[in-house]
């Protein structure tokens, strides 16, 4: 979700109206004079707006306020959430419940995490929360990443994860063992998937398919050349002990990122004024007075 | 005619005109004409270009080898007020003869009548009155004055609106002494800060003379169509003029005069009315004449 403020954006047109209203009127007949045209009927004023501007500072000035307010507008965020309880979308109802019950949030906010990184969305949006508010994150199992380093948060953030969540459905990975040792591999592959808790299931097929992601070509000869796969191991023999086992299985599976586990972040002492975003505040405000001090002068100046 | 009101029209000398003008009247025309310059012995004064031959002291240049005028006590004390309206309508030209306005026309005429004033040594003044303001300059006589009205009147040009009653009437102090007031405006104002001043000067029982000019296109009706006007003492607002709209003009212009001419003739005010294109003498003759009818 980004910030409804970045919307603002869409008003700039509005900068079109004072270029419009700048185009210069000219009396579209040249009038000559007459000293008795007195007892002529009048004629309606026949002027037409011409694409050249008058009074080109003072349009300048006001294009350049309306940008200015626009850009602020569009950068400022009043803080205006409470304490919230932000919640993860595998989350189990009951466990969060008696999470929030034993944290004390029971009054607090919910808001069901959006679809993406959760402490990465926090540190977007922090300057949406009030100085004094606190924050409770449930989280399913991988839910949030485990970061480098601990997010530097202005409020204190008590993070929650639930254990032991295992998906519902497992991955299914194809599998094709060219080998005379066929049993000594297939136990390999079935201590794989005890050692994935489940996540993966090895199938294992003959002849490789689209699907198929490993072959293990452990015999003399060369395979058919029409075989393809993403990964192939060629002249490695099963794996005797566990280490060998272990080392095999890390070599293969691709680098699963470390969720975070549960934990409570104090307050630090950044505060939101600091954050990327709401960064223009500081000059943005003294630029648009001194702006609209000078258009006003102008204006003023204009109509004596 | 034309060739010369044309030819008169671009000569920059307005003493010229005057000079042209006037030999074209003759002797004699105004009614109040003084004889010579006077009989009672009053001072001497020095001499100064423009004054004329005859009354230089001849005896006295040759006693004391310098030229003096015999000055002349005078029985009148009738002063002759120039009033001129510059406002911004007089501005108006004629769409018949290039370089003639209404301004041209009223200053040459008026700087005649002031030639005439001084010939017959009556003290005379001017008042411009235009820009919103009132130009002044005081009654006196002599040639030295002829130059300076002379002067006045050639630096004057139409800008602005007609100064307001309160200028107006500050300038009215002029009005002391029974004076005779020649006043030459458009009269596209009635009533008006002019006309009141006008008025208020006939119940002083002032002698006050009018002249109307018009242009002959303003009284045919014959503007151009299709262009837009804008009457020049009016900042906003444009005007029209077409078939209906040459119909509308008329009666409301004969109308306006109508009402300029009866109040007038009921305050008892000789007004002439004159279009710029007729000859200058005839209509100088023509103004000269119908006070003197009174």
């Amino acid at each position: 979700m980004t910030s409804a403020f970045a919307l603002w954006w869409w008003a700039l047109p509005a900068v079109l109206l004072p270029i419009w209203w700048h185009r210069e009127k000219r009396q579209r007949l040249r009038a000559e004079p007459l000293a008795t045209a007195r007892f002529l009927p009048k004629a309606p004023p026949q002027q037409k707006r011409v694409w050249a501007w008058v009074e080109r500072l003072l349009l300048l000035l006001r294009c350049l306020l309306l940008i200015g307010v626009i850009a602020w507008l569009a950068d400022v965020a009043f803080p205006w959430r409470g304490d919230t309880v932000i919640v993860s979308r595998d989350v189990d109802a009951t466990w969060a419940e008696a999470q929030i019950k034993e944290a004390g949030f029971s009054e607090a906010r919910r808001l069901s995490l959006p679809d993406e990184d959760a402490l990465t969305w926090l540190v977007a949006h922090e300057r949406e929360w009030k100085s004094d508010a606190r924050l409770l994150l449930l989280a399913s199992g991988d839910a949030v990443p485990m970061a480098a380093r601990a997010p530097t948060l202005a409020h204190q953030l008590d993070l929650r994860v639930q254990p032991g969540v295992i998906p519902a459905t497992s991955i299914e990975r194809h599998v094709v063992i060219v080998s005379e040792r066929g049993a000594e591999w297939r136990s390999v592959f079935k201590a794989f998937e005890s050692a994935g808790q489940g996540r993966d299931r090895y199938v294992i097929d003959e002849v490789p398919n689209n699907k198929t992601e490993l072959i293990v070509w452990d015999k003399d000869g060369a395979p058919d050349s029409r075989w393809q796969a993403p990964l192939w191991w060629r002249n490695v023999a099963p794996p005797q002990d566990l280490a060998a086992a272990r080392a095999l299985y890390a070599r293969w599976q691709p680098q699963q990122p470390y969720a975070a586990p549960s934990m409570k972040l104090a307050a630090a002492n950044a505060s939101p004024a600091l954050l990327p975003v709401g960064a223009l505040q500081d000059w943005l405000a003294p630029l648009l007075a001194l702006l609209f001090g000078l258009e006003r002068l102008l204006a003023h100046v204009r109509r004596r | 005619m034309l060739a010369t009101a044309s030819l008169l029209a671009h000569t920059a000398d307005l003493d010229l005109v005057i000079r042209h003008v006037l030999a074209g009247l003759g002797h004699g025309l105004h009614a109040g004409r003084e004889r010579g310059a006077g009989v009672e012995f009053s001072e001497y004064r020095a001499y100064v270009p423009g004054d004329e031959w005859r009354r230089v002291d001849w005896k006295l240049l040759a006693r004391v080898d310098r030229y003096y005028v015999r000055e002349a006590e005078r029985d009148s004390h009738v002063a002759i007020w120039l009033l001129l309206d510059t406002s911004a309508s007089m501005a108006e030209p004629s769409r018949a003869i290039e370089g003639l306005t209404k301004l041209w026309f009223a200053r040459t005429v008026l700087g005649c009548l002031a030639a005439i004033a001084q010939r017959q040594g009556d003290a005379f003044g001017l008042i411009l009155a235009g820009d919103g303001r009132v130009e002044f300059t005081p009654a006196a006589r002599g040639p030295r004055q002829l130059h300076k009205v002379l002067a006045q009147l050639s630096r004057a040009e139409a800008l602005g609106p007609l100064p307001d009653d309160q200028a107006l009437r500050a300038s009215l102090h002029f009005a002391r002494s029974p004076s005779l007031i020649f006043a030459v405006s458009d009269f596209l104002d009635w009533p008006s800060p002019l006309s009141e001043l006008l008025l208020r000067l006939r119940h002083l029982q002032h002698d006050v003379r009018l002249l109307t000019l018009s242009t002959q296109a303003e009284e045919a009706a014959s503007f151009a169509g299709g262009s837009a006007y804008r009457d020049p003492e009016q900042v906003e607002g444009l005007h029209r003029f077409d078939a209906e709209a040459r119909a509308a003009y008329r009666s409301a212009r004969s109308a306006h005069f109508e009402a300029v001419t009866t109040q007038c003739r009921q305050h008892d005010m000789p007004l002439l009315n004159a279009s710029i294109e007729q000859a200058l003498g005839t209509v100088l003759r023509a103004w000269l004449q119908l006070a003197g009818r009174r």
